[in-house]
């Protein structure tokens, strides 16, 4: 834009400017040069003796220059004249800076106080670097990398459930957008597990997943069976858990997806060890149905998410539905027939903003038997408050049961990017049919904690719940909701 | 002793005087005279160079958005201190290198420019350096190293070398305009800044080394590389892409500098770059044109060899990029500006207030729809409320008189200079351009108001004819009618001015100095204070300090 143009300027630009600066565009600086050009010889010679003297008279005269204000374009300050003075050699303005004396004195004995902690933020802040530019760098995109690749799988599934093993990756088998995962890991508990996972086609509308896993652990937990078990009644048992699945994905999205799941799943509980009191020892066999029974399932299913939500990590609008039902066969003599149901709600409701949310999730989820080989359930089949399903305030696998529902509603407000501090309100009951439930006899938790969404599908929580039975901490990572 | 022994010794001595004359520079130097009235800090004596060096990004990053703000949060001391502060106690440290008339001398940070004598709008227009674009074709050497924005290192038509950074997709000369206005404001201000042009080019002009192609050395650049960054690039309605190409600096690059410790092995170094007038009052600035991204990094050490393998460090503002409403991959984050990115303060505000609280980034409207501009506004703009990225550690030490200082510069900037500056990027949409003026405008006369009201901008003192003048800065500006001024004389007595302008008396017997505190009458900010001594037979203005 000209820069005559801003000489009269309509109001929005003159409002600002006043008169002490509309400056105009000759100035006397470039004044005297001008004319020197046009006349020649003789003219220079008068601009060298007018120069001459105003550099004598600047330094004497400095009124001439204050007549033009500050703030104007050819504002020169008075008095002071420092020229080209570039010469290496010269004094320096004052001596190397310290931190001042009493300052040390005041700071010192914190210092050494908190010693320990700026160690540790160091460490930290050496991690970063180490991890940074090779992990967080943004670096040029590359052709994903194909081929096998071994890496460590870590598992923490508890305080003191930590599990640590090798991971072995094969991008590009058997098709080049399939992933195959064979991972072991065994944990300080004698916890073993074996998991091997073939995703075919991932994110695009037909995908394909075969899985088997392995799972080995000598303390799980028991309560008994009901809404009213007691605290004061837990046991411990081994479960040894072999499943293979295969499941046909329709849908890119797991958001929006149809599943159709096929599978084997066999369960042994034995003797359990590493904790006490052992389940055979707490309670009595006829409580306890295929108390050391193992059973040897053959399944099949459907199953599927819909959600129409506004953002699918941090959602703040929106309905999630999510089902699953399963019709299992027992494979041997005494293993029951039963189906299996799963069926999820969540809706979404921001308050006057999306970064205020209030987001209401409700789970039931069921078992019955059919067929006529047995009515009883075993118990390590019976839905649980454990996993996707843990009552907040309440130790995992806290109750079971043919029927489980949970209710949970909290408020969500956006503290950071992607992170939301959370209260929640929760209703959890377990009961043998759906006629059973009483909502005077739900698990009532309350609590909250931090959310930040990682992405479509999942999220890390760290939560603090309070129930009748105490407070709990959990730090998910994977959460879903 | 042994003849073998003896011949040893005599050359060794024979060679000692050689060695003494290659060693003169370092082995002859003594320490600098040290004269607070300078003008010019000489922090250029040649010296050998110092090894590379730089402060770790990500460390620093941690570092600054997370360790520095949980510490200062349990900092006692520092509780105690701002304590001590509610009761007048003085307990700053003020900035190490300000000299005797509370300016910062020339030196190898910063060079007093436009507050002392204007640029001319001409030179402003031009942008810092003679143009010079990068001659076509250009040769793709590397590829760029780090950083978000996509982009290469070239080597023009010339020989000369550049790193071109492509304006984000969408947002033609986003990025490259902004870091041109920033830039020229920025030099002009005093800074040493690196010469960046904004640059038109279309594939046909750019070609990859061999070398690259091949992968030599372990590096390789291909087609299908260079197809990936020109992707995200923004592209003009021609097809050209929009760029920024900035011309390696002249000499060896050490490093970014750490804001917090002197530079390793450089003695010129004498001071801690949170300590320096030029880095704390940069804050000022940095709010001014919104450069919300400042960080260690942003800053670049330069060894300049003068002679004999000897030279100097010379420093300078690397990347204004990420200032006015430009970002990485397009408009700046709406929060960026008002908020660090772990801001201790908001969080704690949100999570008490159940997220009701209002920030000032959400109530304001900085969408501008103006692709080459983004996010910018100054409707709810407070210089003070200016928030970068990461906290600065220069600008947590910033004192009133640092922050007046960087005031008076800003406030120095005439609208003609402005709409120079913002000229030198050659906005091809002229409401970038309007838009830009006007809201700089609008920054620098808050900027001069809220720390004009907390220094008195009472300056440039000088005698002449036995009468101190000075100058009322917000006067001058247009922010203030002329006022009177109240002069406490040697703590003494106070005598009401109605002008810039206080007749001096000669000193009585045995005085020889004289202390004014200027204050503007009836007003709060704090006063200058201007110390005089008696001089073959006139007063001199000796000492100035603001606030």
């Amino acid at each position: 834009m000209p820069l005559a143009d801003y000489e009269g300027r309509g109001v929005p630009l003159q409002r600002h400017l006043t008169q002490s600066r509309g400056d105009s565009i000759e100035t006397a600086r470039p004044f005297v040069t001008i004319e020197a050009r046009r006349a020649g010889f003789r003219a220079r010679l008068a601009l060298f003796a007018l120069l001459a003297c105003g550099i004598a008279g600047a330094s004497a005269a400095p009124d001439a220059r204050a007549d033009i204000p500050f703030g104007e374009s050819t504002w020169v300050a008075p008095e002071t004249s420092f020229g080209s003075d570039v010469a290496p050699d010269g004094p320096r303005v004052a001596t190397p800076d310290r931190e001042r004396a009493w300052e040390i004195a005041l700071r010192t004995p914190f210092r050494v106080v908190f010693f320990p902690l700026r160690l540790l933020a160091r460490g930290v802040e050496a991690g970063a670097a180490y991890v940074g530019p090779r992990y967080l760098e943004p670096k040029p995109k590359k052709p994903p990398k194909r081929g096998l690749s071994l890496e460590p799988s870590v598992i923490i599934a508890g305080p003191s459930d930590f599990g640590i093993g090798p991971a072995v990756t094969w991008s590009g088998f058997p098709t080049a957008d399939s992933k195959l995962l064979l991972a072991a890991s065994t944990s300080l508990s004698d916890r073993r597990r074996v998991r091997f996972l073939e995703s075919i086609g991932t994110r695009r509308p037909v995908g394909l997943r075969l899985g088997v896993q392995y799972d080995y652990r000598p303390d799980r937990v028991y309560y008994g069976i009901g809404n009213s078990t007691r605290l004061s009644d837990r046991a411990y048992y081994r479960l040894e858990t072999t499943n293979a699945d295969a499941m046909l994905l329709l849908g890119a999205s797991p958001l929006r997806q149809l599943r159709l799941i096929a599978g084997y799943s066999a369960m042994s509980p034995r003797r359990g060890y590493n904790a006490a009191p052992l389940l055979e020892e707490a309670f009595p066999a006829s409580s306890v149905p295929f108390q050391h029974q193992t059973t040897q399932e053959l399944w099949y299913g459907v199953g599927g998410d819909l959600a129409v939500l506004d953002d699918d990590r941090d959602p703040s609008r929106g309905l999630h539905g999510r089902a699953d039902l399963r019709r299992a066969t027992g494979m041997k003599p005494g293993d029951p027939d039963y189906t299996q149901w799963r069926v999820e709600g969540r809706a979404y409701v921001p308050v006057f903003a999306s970064r205020r949310v209030i987001a209401v999730r409700g789970i039931y989820e069921g078992i019955e038997p059919s067929g006529s080989e047995t009515t009883d359930l075993p118990y390590y089949r019976l839905p649980k408050s454990g996993g996707t399903e843990t009552f907040a305030g309440y130790a995992n696998d806290r109750f079971r049961d043919r029927r489980l529902a949970l209710a949970r509603a909290e408020y969500r407000w956006a503290i950071l990017k992607r992170m939301s501090a959370v209260v929640m309100y929760e209703l959890g009951e377990v009961a043998p049919n759906a006629a059973s439930f009483r909502l005077r006899e739900a698990h009532t938790s309350y609590g909250g904690g931090i959310r930040l969404g990682t992405a479509d599908d999942s999220s890390v929580r760290f939560e603090l719940a309070k129930s009748v039975e105490g407070m709990r901490i959990a730090l998910t990572l994977g959460s879903d909701f | 002793m042994r003849p073998g022994v003896l011949r040893l010794f005599g050359r060794a001595a024979s060679a000692l005087p050689c060695v003494l004359l290659l060693l003169g520079p370092v082995a002859a130097r003594s320490e600098p005279a040290i004269e607070d009235s300078t003008w010019v800090d000489h922090d250029r004596e040649p010296i050998r160079r110092p090894p590379d060096w730089e402060p770790n990004y990500w460390g620093q990053q941690v570092r600054q958005g997370f360790s520095e703000p949980l510490s200062h949060l349990f900092d006692v001391p520092d509780k105690l201190l701002w304590a001590a502060r509610q009761f007048g106690i003085h307990t700053r440290d003020q900035a190490a290198n300000a000299n005797a008339f509370d300016e910062a001398p020339n030196s190898a940070w910063f060079t007093n420019r436009n507050h002392r004598n204007s640029v001319p709008v001409s030179e402003l227009r031009r942008g810092p350096y003679p143009t010079s674009l990068p001659t076509k074709p250009w040769t793709i050497t590397h590829a760029k190293q780090s950083g978000f924005t996509s982009g290469f290192q070239i080597k023009d038509a010339d020989g000369k070398k550049w790193l071109v950074k492509l304006d984000p997709r969408g947002y033609p000369q986003l990025g490259s305009g902004a870091d041109m206005v920033a830039r020229t404001l920025l030099h002009a201000s005093g800074y040493n800044v690196p010469h960046n042009e904004p640059v038109r080019f279309v594939r046909g002009d750019v070609a990859i080394d061999p070398d690259r192609l091949r992968g030599a050395e372990g590096e390789q650049f291909t087609n299908a590389n260079l197809e990936s960054v020109l992707v995200r690039g923004a592209v003009f309605p021609d097809g050209s892409y929009s760029a920024s190409a900035s011309l390696f600096l002249v000499g060896h690059a050490l490093g970014s500098p750490s804001m917090n410790r002197k530079r390793p092995g450089d003695t010129n170094d004498w001071y801690t770059p949170v300590n320096r007038r030029a880095l704390r009052g940069l804050f000022v600035l940095c709010s001014w044109i919104n450069d919300w991204d400042t960080k260690d990094h942003q800053f670049l050490d330069m060894f300049v060899e003068t002679r004999d393998s000897l030279g100097h460090v010379e420093h300078y503002i690397l990347d204004a990029g990420s200032s006015f409403g430009a970002g990485a991959e397009g408009p700046k984050p709406r929060s960026a500006g008002y908020e660090y990115t772990v801001d201790l303060k908001w969080i704690a505000r949100r999570f008490v207030t159940l997220g009701f609280v209002e920030e000032p980034w959400r109530r304001a409207r900085q969408e501008t729809g103006i692709p080459s501009v983004g996010n910018y506004e100054s409707a709810v703009y407070e210089p003070q409320d200016f928030r970068q990225l990461m906290q600065q550690p220069a600008f947590r030490e910033m004192t009133d008189r640092d922050g007046y200082w960087g005031a008076k510069i800003v406030a120095s900037f005439s609208a003609r200079q402005i709409a120079a500056a913002v000229d030198a990027a050659q906005y091809d949409d002229p409401r970038a351009s309007e838009f830009l003026v006007r809201n700089l405008i609008i920054r620098r006369d808050k900027i001069a108001k809220y720390w004009f009201a907390r220094v008195a901008p009472l300056d440039f003192f000088y005698v002449q004819d036995g009468t101190l003048h000075f100058r009322d800065l917000a006067v001058d500006v247009g922010l203030e009618s002329a006022r009177a001024y109240d002069v406490k004389v040697d703590g003494d007595r106070r005598i009401r001015l109605s002008g810039a302008r206080f007749p001096l008396a000669a000193p009585r017997k045995g005085a020889s100095t004289r202390t004014l505190a200027i204050s503007v009458a009836g007003n709060g900010a704090k006063p200058a204070t201007v110390d005089l001594t008696w001089k073959d037979s006139s007063w001199v203005v000796t000492r100035v300090k603001h606030g």
